[in-house]
């Protein structure tokens, strides 16, 4: 391959950073010029990350026993930059509410910055075990990391809503260069709404495959329950919306609390507690 | 007489507390963030391990008091179980009291109404529009600009205006309900599998066959059978061609005959990932190991002779002519530099057992001993085992029914609405045509809908 993903991935780290000071400017001058700019360095960025995951997995190939390159920690934390990213665009796009992209790009770059800074993190191709040999890991870790991009959405929405808020006690003091409540509860809503169905089919799918190879589809492993505690706060942010004493501020913190969840989902367990996903 | 109705009222007064208690969407949310919270502490403290393991950790006082509140088992305790009931409780209490009033909307019979004024205040959607060519001609323009978003458009002709009406995405109202349900179907499915479903293992040598399984109740084994015969033929592990020193395993196998009456029925190779099922039962590919049949030699020391006896790892047997028993501790491949051994103990009524090692490559090692007899270890015969998980569970259809009803609720509940939308024009050419509407959801996505259906109507106003 004359070209490794490593360094692809590399480069699009770097245009993320670009991107997230694009934004950053953009929101302190509000010309228009910078904001295209720096959606366009999200999407060239975000390209070069496609192409770097489709060598990814050629090299896999190219290896003797190739995979879905979802299976490591370095494979996954790059898919997770990965979504994030998507997951805005789309957003971006349908809303047009830039001013997430300052709460949201950050969050994607230390996602794939994190593959370069913390040495443990191993880019090496090497052959899966037993248990990860199965259709069922492709689907499983990509439902999984859509929701969990989906949910760095939401974190960065809800941030802005908390300031939002903290400001919106009196019109006058609003911010006016930030999105109103409504449109930002909205937003909120939309990333959750792709998060939680796409939480829940992470979490069926990985029952069904521990079915397969452990004979069980629960059995509150771990990583299992953390994802099941993460299911919860997300429930209660759903209903939270719907009822008056909950809406609006209570909901934002809920979901903030719900990424920390999400975060210890992913890390946490891997590092701090045992269990059977301690492969990855 | 009154007292009767007093009392009534009462018992009707205090059934109502209970139930708006039990309907209120505030305790789900309580219910579900305690879940949360509670859950923690499962993944904190290791769960169904043995009490030593736990003693030697916590210490006996706090294992105690982490025992009474059944900690090492939380996920399957009573308190545990009480607040998942309590949550089924509510959902059912919330669905009971909705349901019946969003099913008449979902299937009463499609009819739309006039829009009249206090229709009109109900809805939030409401753009006027002022065309300056005549209203009525244009109605069949309007009519198919209506058509590009919905199919079945039904006209009410009324006195002074006639009215659009359509509307669509009824069903999505039941989303919730489906979600709702499938929580049931899943819980209903789990349990019905810890109530006639085990989960177990079983050790089967190669060539061996077995008819039981073994059951880990709390310390202790059990074993249960399972009406039929398994014998594993072979075992063995492959490794990846990384074309370099290093191995790495690329899969366990084992080949699996069931036997029915000694009758081969099925034959089937299983490894990770790909398990047999047979009647109800399912056998996972999921440790594997090798065991070693001993032959250990007994010379009696006044001529009695010598007898050989057969014994396997872990096995206890009688030594013939005594009262001794022999039990086999372990095989080594090398012990001390010294070669092959085995560390057995001698079983002797009235005395504490001692355990000591026999050396292949030295049968006189024993005589040190100064028995009446000495033990000497002849011949070791290394055989492989593949480690079998076996469970039966026969709730797990109902949960995968329950997955799919959730998967097809969470997409119909977050991503349909129910839309119903009004176009009225005036019969006469003065006035005002109106475009109004609700959706239940994504209200800002149907505001755009709208706004550009006013748009493209008032573009035909301008022809």
């Amino acid at each position: 391959m004359p070209i490794s993903s490593h360094s692809l991935f590399n480069a699009s780290m770097g245009i993320y950073f670009f991107s997230f000071l694009g934004y950053l400017l953009w929101a302190a001058s509000r010309k228009k010029n910078m904001g295209i700019f720096s959606t366009s360095l999200l999407v060239l960025g975000w390209l070069i990350h496609t192409i770097g995951l489709v060598i990814r997995w050629l090299e896999t190939h190219e290896t003797g026993y190739g995979y879905v390159p979802l299976s490591n920690m370095y494979e996954s934390l790059v898919f997770f930059s990965w979504t994030i990213v998507l997951i805005y665009l789309i957003l971006e796009f349908k809303y047009q509410q830039k001013i997430i992209a300052v709460f949201v790009t950050p969050l994607a770059f230390l996602a794939i910055a994190i593959i370069s800074i913390i040495p443990s993190i191993n880019p090496t191709i090497t052959p899966l075990m037993p248990a990860l040999q199965s259709n069922w890991l492709t689907i499983h870790v990509t439902t999984c990391f859509f929701g969990y991009a989906a949910f760095a959405v939401s974190f960065g929405i809800s941030i802005l809503f908390l300031i939002q808020d903290q400001k919106g006690g009196s019109t006058k003091g609003r911010i006016n260069w930030l999105p109103s409540l409504s449109i930002l509860d909205e937003i909120n809503y939309k990333s959750i709404v792709i998060g939680f169905p796409m939480l829940s089919l992470g979490i069926i799918t990985g029952a069904a495959w521990a079915n397969y190879a452990w004979g069980s589809y629960w059995s509150w492993d771990p990583k299992e329950t953390w994802s099941l505690i993460t299911w919860f706060i997300y429930a209660a942010f759903l209903h939270a919306r719907i009822t008056r004493d909950w809406r609006g501020r209570k909901a934002a913190i809920l979901s903030i609390i719900g990424f920390v969840a999400v975060l210890f989902t992913y890390f946490g367990v891997n590092y701090l507690l045992s269990g059977l996903h301690s492969y990855a | 007489m009154s007292t009767d109705v007093t009392v009534n009222r009462k018992d009707k007064g205090y059934w109502d507390i209970l139930f708006d208690f039990f309907r209120s969407i505030n305790l789900t949310i309580f219910l579900l963030i305690l879940l949360a919270i509670l859950s923690i502490i499962g993944t904190v403290i290791k769960q169904n391990a043995s009490s030593e393991e736990y003693i030697q950790r916590y210490g006996l006082a706090l294992y105690n008091v982490l025992d009474f509140f059944n900690l090492f088992d939380m996920y399957h305790s009573w308190w545990f179980s009480a607040i998942l009931l309590l949550l089924v409780l509510n959902l059912i209490a919330c669905s009971l009291q909705r349901l019946p009033g969003v099913w008449r909307q979902v299937f009463r019979e499609s009819g739309g109404k006039e829009l009249n004024e206090s229709v009109l205040k109900t809805l939030p959607y409401v753009e006027r529009i002022n065309l300056s060519s005549p209203r009525e001609r244009k109605k069949d323009e309007i009519l198919s600009l209506f058509r590009k978003g919905f199919r079945k458009i039904q006209k009410i002709e009324g006195e002074s205006f006639i009215t659009l009406f359509a509307e669509k995405g009824r069903s999505s109202r039941l989303g919730v309900y489906i979600t709702h349900f499938s929580i049931l179907i899943i819980l209903i499915g789990g349990i019905l599998g810890s109530l006639f479903g085990y989960r177990g293992f079983v050790n089967i040598l190669e060539g061996e066959t077995v008819d039981y399984v073994v059951l880990r109740v709390k310390d202790n084994q059990v074993t249960k059978p399972i009406g039929f015969s398994i014998r594993c033929d072979d075992f063995r592990v492959t490794f990846y061609d990384l074309q370099r020193p290093e191995k790495i395993v690329k899969e366990y196998i084992s080949d699996l005959t069931i036997l029915e009456n000694g009758k081969e029925v099925l034959k089937k190779t299983i490894e990770v990932n790909h398990p047999l099922h047979y009647r109800g039962l399912a056998f996972y590919q999921s440790s594997y190991g090798t065991i070693h049949d001993l032959t250990i030699r007994v010379r009696w020391k006044d001529g009695k002779g010598d007898t050989l006896l057969k014994v396997m790892e872990g096995e206890t047997v009688p030594i013939p002519n005594s009262t001794a028993l022999l039990r086999v501790l372990r095989y080594s491949h090398e012990v001390h530099n010294f070669g092959e051994g085995a560390q057995v103990a001698l079983l002797k009524p009235n005395q504490e057992p001692r355990a000591f090692w026999l050396l292949k490559d030295f049968p006189k090692f024993d005589e040190q001993r100064r028995d009446e007899f000495t033990l000497s270890l002849e011949e070791v015969i290394e055989r492989e085992y593949t480690g079998l998980q076996v469970t039966k569970d026969p709730g797990v259809w109902v949960v995968w029914v329950g997955c799919g009803l959730m998967i097809i609720g969470l997409v119909v509940a977050f991503f349909f609405s129910h839309q119903r939308v009004w176009i009225r024009i005036p019969l006469k050419d003065k006035g005002e045509i109106i475009l109004a509407g609700s959706a239940n959801k994504n209200r800002m996505g149907f505001e755009g809908k709208l706004n550009r259906l006013a748009k493209e109507i008032r573009s035909i106003g301008l022809k």
